[in-house]
């Protein structure tokens, strides 16, 4: 309650809320506009979550089921005494990497160089 | 999995609270293009988390992201501040208080100038000068609508808080109408 010599609460809130709507009221069409392409980007963003959702899904499914072939593979190859031609750790960085297409290319010759480089005969 | 979201009420929502929520932010921060950006970033924050809430509790879980986008704002330019203050010729306050710089959007017409508007303008300047918390209780209270729970969970703080704040902002809103 407001003492005698006071303004009533309302002499300050109805004057302040008619300023305030008058400022809101008056935003600039610059700043309507960037609110508006807010607005449509988070709609956008919450709208897309399922779909990135389901593709990343999506794509860890399909990691997982060539992780588990990879482990196939590799199962097979030792279980059946076989030799995987020079995959030591180096030959799977160059084999890994995209610029040394070339040397891939040529992998059985250097295999047969490690192996026979040496031989002096 | 995330529940849909209506996307035409959101949308109808966050049309209907943006400008006043760009006018919230910049009288806490006092630059239009910084309140324009906290007001964005709420919108997105709230949509992602509390689109799928009932809409009865929209606006004051907006309302609530955007006061917390508006504290992480004011920490953001404390340590700022801090670490140009180190700097030769940095964080100097040479260029003011922020929010007296701001600049007022609003066109005015002399001829429509009325008594009370001169009020609402001498009331919205002191409005301006409150403390942070005083001017989001009496914002968010006596402009948003909101009642003093709602507001409280907006502010995150207690009932009590929001009233002893809100009697404390129109103590000193009073007090700038006798001078």
């Amino acid at each position: 309650m407001s003492k005698p010599h006071e303004p009533p609460e309302s002499a300050i809130t109805e004057p302040l809320r008619a300023a305030l709507e008058r400022r809101a009221a008056g935003l600039d069409s610059h700043s309507l506009r960037q609110l508006r392409v807010a607005r449509g980007q988070a709609i956008a963003a919450a709208s897309a979550r399922p779909d990135a959702w389901r593709q990343a899904s999506l794509w860890a499914g399909a990691g997982s089921v060539a992780l588990v072939l990879l482990g196939a593979a590799l199962l097979y190859f030792r279980q059946a005494n076989h030799e995987l031609p020079g995959l030591d750790a180096d030959s799977l960085e160059i084999i890994a990497s995209e610029d040394e297409l070339e040397l891939y290319e040529n992998l059985d010759f250097y295999d047969w160089l490690q192996h026979h480089g040496d031989d002096p005969a | 999995m995330a529940q849909a979201i209506d996307q035409q009420r959101i949308n109808r929502f966050l049309a209907e609270v943006e400008r006043r929520a760009v006018v919230i932010a910049e009288l806490a921060v006092g630059q239009r293009e910084d309140a324009l950006d906290l007001v964005q970033e709420s919108m997105l924050r709230f949509v992602k988390h509390y689109a799928a809430k009932p809409e009865t509790q929209w606006r004051p879980l907006f309302h609530r992201v955007l006061q917390n986008r508006i504290r992480d704002h004011y920490r953001r330019q404390r340590v700022r501040r801090r670490w140009l203050g180190w700097l030769p010729g940095g964080g100097d306050d040479t260029d003011g208080d922020p929010i007296q710089q701001a600049a007022d959007p609003v066109t005015r017409d002399p001829e429509t100038l009325a008594a009370q508007e001169q009020d609402g303008d001498r009331l919205l300047a002191a409005l301006e000068k409150l403390p942070a918390r005083q001017q989001q209780a009496f914002l968010l209270r006596q402009w948003e609508g909101l009642s003093v729970r709602d507001t409280a969970t907006a502010m995150g703080c207690s009932e009590g808080s929001v009233k002893t704040h809100l009697s404390r902002a129109l103590k000193h809103l009073r007090g700038s109408l006798d001078t």
